[in-house]
């Protein structure tokens, strides 16, 4: 269907943008307005909104690629540094929630009793649910690797077991993350270690959602034949930000989980 | 004349006309000779639908519901845009009780 006499694709006129650009600011204004007149319905209008742009433009560019054919080798290298330099730029933005933790962690104030964890904070046992997290997004990280080599051997069925199966255990570790939250003895706002925690924590675990939501997607995407076994940029962007998020995990796990004991 | 470089253009022609993207044939490779996976026929049709050259824009193509999701999200953004400037304005000009 490329109809240009280059490898390149311009695309289509397209609304998203806009409606992104104001989702974002109903998101924003509406955040302001939560917190100075007890509104939530401008925030919850900019998320909704937000949510319809991005699932219909992300449906064009499967339409464009899948089903047009746009997508060239220079278009998907496009991609592929696209994907990277945007997981670089989440790697520092966890960096500066690790920084804060040692900020707080390696010189513990007065006020907080001279020490780490701080007086009087009840730490998670580290060898219980943390430890199952752990090893729950190890295995995950197997299944989806087992899951690319099915695709890139042409074995549908043993791809589709295994993206399933990463899926289940993304889904496992968020309802063991919020039965962790819902039982811990502490808050965001018990002293830096409530704060740093939850914020260090709960950033990973919106990533972890993310994560699964993409993994869904490619799932729902293999179910309709939409990858071929040389063809799978989707899910190979989708194997990486696991992976991504997997290795996240380990130095929360190691920094604040372990050490931080 | 070379009859075989005479065909060239026609064999590039027919290529393009065959829808598939790179790969979808070797996907298959797997079932056995005279079988189709059933997938494959359901894509075929996307293929042809999104490949017509009407003019409309890939965010439209896909039909009646494309439309609709398009037309209410626009609405959305309309209404949340005001719903901005009212509070900007109230945030602004606060009542007196």
């Amino acid at each position: 269907m490329i109809k240009s006499n280059h490898a390149f694709h311009l695309v289509d006129q397209s609304p998203w943008p806009l409606t992104g650009a104001l989702g974002a600011l109903m998101l924003t204004s509406g955040i302001v307005k939560w917190f100075h007149s007890f509104n939530m319905t401008l925030f919850i209008s900019g998320l909704i909104i937000l949510v319809l742009t991005s699932i219909q433009w992300w449906r064009d560019i499967s339409r464009e690629s899948t089903f047009q054919g746009l997508h060239t080798l220079v278009v998907a290298k496009g991609m592929r540094w696209g994907m990277i330099l945007f997981i670089t730029s989440e790697v520092l933005f966890f960096f500066s929630f690790f920084w804060a933790f040692f900020h707080s962690s390696l010189a513990p104030t007065m006020e907080i009793g001279l020490a780490w964890p701080p007086t009087g904070i009840q730490v998670f046992n580290p060898i219980q649910v943390p430890l199952l997290n752990t090893i729950i997004l190890l295995a995950s990280g197997v299944t989806v690797t087992w899951a690319h080599h099915g695709l890139m051997e042409n074995k549908f069925s043993q791809t589709l077991q295994g993206l399933m199966s990463t899926v289940i255990l993304g889904l496992y570790f968020t309802a063991l993350q919020a039965m962790e939250y819902i039982e811990a003895s502490f808050t965001i706002a018990d002293s830096a270690y409530g704060a740093t925690f939850f914020v260090a924590t709960g950033f990973h675990g919106l990533h972890v959602i993310i994560g699964t939501t993409f993994l869904i997607t490619c799932l729902l995407r293999h179910k309709s034949c939409h990858f071929s076994s040389t063809h799978h940029f989707g899910f190979e962007a989708a194997a990486w930000y696991w992976h991504f998020v997997d290795v996240v995990w380990l130095f929360l796990y190691m920094t604040i989980y372990w050490w931080g004991s | 004349m070379n009859v075989t470089r005479m065909a060239a253009p026609c064999m590039k022609l027919s290529k393009s006309l065959v829808v598939p993207h790179s790969g979808v044939m070797a996907r298959f490779a797997s079932v056995t000779k005279g079988q189709v996976h059933p997938g494959y026929e359901k894509i075929k049709e996307k293929y042809k639908h999104f490949q017509i050259e009407d003019g409309v824009p890939i965010h439209l193509k896909g039909g009646a519901f494309d439309r609709f999701l398009y037309y209410t999200t626009l609405a959305g953004c309309g209404v949340g845009l005001v719903m901005c400037f009212e509070y900007y304005y109230s945030a602004a000009f606060p009542k007196k009780c």
